[in-house]
């Protein structure tokens, strides 16, 4: 093993594979920013370029850096004007935008960064570790225990809904129905559609994210008529923000591991990592009252956790050629055409190859923490400019964003009506991270629930891995609120 | 700082929860008549959504007679408006962008982005230099990575159709 | 009221520019040049259809005189009637807009129902690509009890019970009492290619011999038959589905029935131009296709992706296919639905 590790790692040693990964890294930075053209489009237009590269070394080292450091990049849009830049970024805005508004903006990123680039280190430690378990471990997982996973991420409703759960309960489910939008292939039903095919495929998540949480704080800034930072007297910040990332290390570490399995598992998408992690953080640590209103841990938890689970999400793609999404199976199509054959060859007599992709990923993850790290400063003063300077600019990017999803006006419209429903939410605080977790959630949540019945009729209950999980979702519950009480009670006792 | 809430926000504020629960009720009456296997997660998470609002309508409620508690632990949202946060101040920013989708929609992305952010910056005051640059880049952003790197359709704007039809 | 002269003053400056940069054209020299071509594929990036549609999109303005700019629009949803549905009724018809499609929009306009405003029949076709026939598989674990009707049945599936290969399942379970159950419900290829190695699904079917290779080497799968009229190159050995069924070969209305529903998979990845192309431009189209399915890259491409089973069909012999599997009498479709309800399988879309 360690001579694949160091075969790969002198494969994307070389002068030409280092230059693919900088261009790489750097292009995977830019559309990082743009909200809506993530990485599927990049790696899709990169496509027939590389088609055309015979050395899967170089293949490796462009497509993989592209894909490494999207979600590094996505933090700088989710915590300055609270756009969420990517799918894997979503959770950052919800401690991240306060922080900016607090004049924090380069604590914030710092702290982002460094998360990010410590949590690409660890997840690919955490799978080479689990290189042996992982294949009878992928195998094992099914549509029950994937209904189970789901499941426990809609138990973090309640963590994020503070203290209105029953309006954050509402709000989660209002998201699930948004899912459910769209045509069912399961019965053929068109299911809340109004006969507009526009709305067969179902609303588009970064719709959902851009006008719940881009516009209403748009218009908040807007209204207000001052810069994002209400105060300027708060310092830069940026060394704090590194300290604050080792501060939390136990949190740092945690996350990255959560990161890394929820990767693996092919069945939950890349857009669930940032949330678990999130949730995970308010679930666990103390002193929770400032969770929501700017805690530099909201930011450290999802991003550490966002980078490492790139890593595992190529486990499935390698070892199977099952990818777990959609830049995973752009990737795979790259790899095939470059004569890399994904099967269980590449965790044996191409392992060396395996490792080549890990090497990038931390590789990637190095030069693209530099690049934001170096622009964070400069970056960070966009949270002390005059609104009528980045209020346009935020609300083109939205638009554009949104527009992005089908390239019709009809995006513009759905953008506008989930604006609405956001500022009407924000106004009569109504928490909006559980809708939007429910829109993640909701379409695996279904189509897993029914896959199990179907399959199994309720034998399913009875699974190890579901009893397991299952008794994990009610301690992922009941926990919190036990520790609250202790807590409570402790402070009583000393007062 | 927050604001004292009136009597008319919470009216407005019961209105909005109001709407939650027929959104709720719609989505239950439409699912009725669909197989169960494509309505049975609307039935059962939609019922309990249902439940939840009405309980929450009720609290509202309450809540225009009395005081409500003053409730403790974390929130993730504000949950007065903001100073400044005004009625008019919404209205305007609304304006703004439902102006910048009609204008989308009449001559089509390219000309319409860099048009509202220049004048969107010069109404509220910005130099001229700025707003030109700012305009500019955008309009250059678009069409560099729209026009030349993605090789995006537009939709016909519908001024063009009016004059080329 | 100088300020309002100057914005108007400075509108007209961007306007201007705006004509300048973008909207002046060179001098014509072929038909596309300086065009776009989107291909608009009815299904997401990265699975079989956007793999054949990308690889078009690379080669084939090579052969377009004019040489345009190709762009690939992936429009996934409802199985193909999404995209179908606006390209019959939205897409250009100057041949800048071509479909690259697969199987399962003709399998849906088939099926039938008040969603599909849509006609496969009328479009114009360029070519498709035929990956080869499906491969249909059942894990070894499982095998003994396909035929046990004690056993608890053998569990099968895919997306919405619509996919050419479900046919065989279906004519196979009635010809050999096989103890079979449908389950429908998957998101897509990748989630199924999961559930069948873990033992979820016991029974699949792929084109793809990659797929195939993998899961025969892993010890996962036993092959059964593959659908299509003649055997695949790559897998000589196997039987067509007919041969297996020997002499409980389904005839008259049954076998109207069964080739609507499988035989769409022959011609499985079409590319189409609008109904309303004109004739010289389908032309041009056709004998770049033509030209495109012979370069020797693409070929290299095509046998990296697709094995060395595939084949490329002329527009012609696509178009004719087409009016073939889609030309059904209401007693074929009465009788198909008939069986879509005895198998449980979901029917037109509502």
């Amino acid at each position: 093993m360690i001579e694949a590790a160091i075969d790969g790692l002198l494969g994307i040693l070389t002068f030409q594979s280092l230059a693919m990964m900088t261009f790489g890294v750097l292009v995977g930075s830019v559309v990082g920013f743009l909200p809506g053209i993530g990485g599927p489009t990049t790696l899709a237009i990169m496509l027939p370029f590389v088609m055309t590269m015979t050395d899967p070394m170089m293949v490796i080292a462009l497509l993989v850096g592209i894909d490494a450091v999207g979600n590094t990049a996505s933090a700088f849009t989710s915590i300055l004007i609270s756009v969420p830049g990517g799918a894997g970024s979503q959770a950052t805005i919800i401690d991240g935008y306060p922080l900016a508004q607090k004049g924090q903006a380069a604590r914030a990123l710092s702290a982002s960064f460094m998360a990010s680039l410590i949590g690409g280190f660890i997840g690919p430690i955490v799978l080479i570790a689990s290189l042996p378990i992982l294949r009878p471990l992928v195998l094992s997982f099914g549509s029950p225990e994937f209904f189970v996973l789901t499941l426990w991420g809609l138990t973090m409703v309640a963590v994020l809904s503070g203290n209105t759960p029953v309006k954050g309960l509402a709000a989660g489910i209002i998201g699930v129905l948004i899912a459910t939008i769209g045509l069912d292939p399961k019965s053929g039903t068109g299911r809340y559609d109004f006969d507009a095919p526009y709305l067969w495929s179902g609303i588009s998540l970064i719709i959902v994210a851009l006008g719940i949480f881009g516009i209403p704080e748009v218009m908040a800034l807007a209204s207000r008529k001052t810069s994002i930072a209400k105060s300027q007297d708060l310092g830069e910040g940026f060394m704090e923000g590194i300290w604050d990332t080792f501060r939390h290390w136990w949190l740092v570490i945690r996350c990255s591991m959560i990161g890394a399995w929820v990767g693996f598992l092919p069945g939950l998408g890349s857009s669930v990592a940032d949330w678990f992690a999130y949730a995970h953080a308010v679930q666990t640590e103390k002193n929770k009252e400032n969770f929501g209103k700017g805690d530099i841990r909201g930011v450290i938890a999802p991003e550490a956790s966002n980078n490492s689970k790139e890593a595992g999400s190529y486990i499935p793609t390698l070892a199977f050629g099952i990818p777990g999404g959609t830049s995973t199976a752009l990737i795979l199509t790259a790899f095939i055409a470059v004569g890399i054959r994904p099967g269980p060859q590449m965790l044996t007599t191409q392992l060396n190859l395996t490792f080549a992709v890990i090497w990038t990923l931390v590789i990637a993850n190095i030069l693209a923490v530099a690049i934001c790290m170096a622009l964070t400063k400069p970056l960070a003063k966009a949270c002390f400019l005059p609104f009528y300077t980045v209020v346009p600019v935020i609300a083109v990017f939205v638009f554009i964003g949104a527009f992005a999803a089908h390239f019709t006006n009809y995006d513009l419209v759905a953008l506008l009506i989930f604006s609405l429903l956001g500022f009407m939410m924000r106004r009569h605080g109504w928490p909006r991270p559980p809708l939007l977790l429910g829109v993640v959630l909701g379409t695996k949540m279904e189509t897993y629930l029914w896959l199990s019945y179907a399959r199994y009729g309720l034998e399913w209950l009875w699974r190890p891995w579901v009893i397991l999980l299952l008794g994990l979702v009610v301690l992922s519950l009941v926990m919190p609120i036990i520790k609250e009480r202790r807590e409570r009670r402790q402070k009583v006792a000393t007062a | 700082m927050l604001m004292e809430e009136n009597t008319k926000g919470k009216i407005e504020k019961i209105l909005f929860t109001l709407f939650i629960t027929c959104v709720f009720i719609v989505a239950l009456k439409m699912s009725w008549n669909w197989p169960v296997r494509a309505a049975i997660i609307i039935w059962v998470l939609g019922g309990a959504g249902l439940v939840a609002t009405l309980y929450q309508l009720g609290t509202d409620f309450k809540s225009i007679f009395s005081e409500p508690a003053k409730v403790e632990g974390m929130a993730f949202e504000a949950p007065l408006p903001e100073v400044g946060d005004s009625r008019w101040g919404n209205l305007e920013i609304w304006s703004w962008l439902i102006g910048l989708f009609v204008v989308i929609l009449l001559v089509g992305f390219p000309i319409a982005v860099p048009l509202f952010v220049f004048a969107y910056a010069k109404f509220y005051g910005s130099r001229w230099i700025t707003a030109i640059i700012m305009s500019g880049v955008s309009w250059g952003f678009i069409y560099g990575v729209f026009e030349e790197t993605l090789h995006v359709r537009w939709p016909e704007p519908f001024l063009y159709r009016l004059f080329t039809s | 009221m100088t300020s309002i002269e100057k914005y108007i003053k400075l509108t007209l400056m961007v306007l201007f520019l705006w004509t300048l940069l973008g909207g002046t054209a060179p001098a014509d020299e072929g038909y596309y040049n300086g065009k776009t071509l989107r291909i608009i594929v009815t299904a997401s990036a990265g699975g079989g259809t956007d793999t054949a549609s990308r690889l078009i999109a690379r080669f084939l303005p090579k052969y377009l005189p004019g040489h345009p700019k190709a762009l690939v629009q992936n429009m996934p949803g409802g199985g193909g009637l999404l995209s179908n549905n606006y390209f019959y009724n939205k897409a250009r018809s100057d041949g800048t807009d071509l479909l690259g499609s697969s199987s399962s929009g003709i399998s849906n306009y088939n099926r039938g129902g008040p969603r599909v405003k849509f006609n496969p029949r009328e479009y114009k076709y360029i070519g498709a690509t035929n990956r080869g026939g499906s491969i249909l598989m059942i894990r070894k674990d499982a095998k003994a009890r396909l035929t046990d009707p004690n056993a608890k049945p053998v569990v099968g599936g895919d997306t919405d019970g619509t996919r050419s290969w479900v046919s065989m399942l279906v004519w196979g379970k009635d010809a050999f009492n096989w103890n079979y159950r449908h389950i429908v419900g998957y998101l897509g290829t990748s989630e199924m290619m999961l559930a069948l190695r873990q033992g979820e699904l016991e029974m699949w079917s792929t084109a793809n011999p990659w797929i195939i290779e993998d899961l025969l080497k892993d010890g996962v799968v036993e092959l059964i038959a593959q659908a299509g009229s003649k055997r695949r190159k790559d897998f000589a050995n196997l039987p067509t589905f007919f041969e297996l069924l020997g002499d409980k070969r389904p005839t008259g209305i049954s076998l109207q029935a069964y080739k609507a529903w499988a035989q769409p998979a022959e011609i499985d990845k079409p590319l189409a131009a609008h109904q309303d192309t004109p004739d010289n431009i389908l032309q041009m189209l056709r004998t770049a296709y033509a030209k495109m399915v012979v370069d020797k890259d693409y070929v290299k491409d095509a046998d990296k992706f697709f094995g060395s089973g595939w084949a490329a069909l002329d527009g012609k012999t696509t178009q004719r296919m087409v009016l073939e599997v889609t030309g059904l009498t209401q007693e074929v479709k009465d009788h198909t639905a008939m069986l879509r309800k005895r198998h449980g399988l979901p029917s037109g879309t509502r």
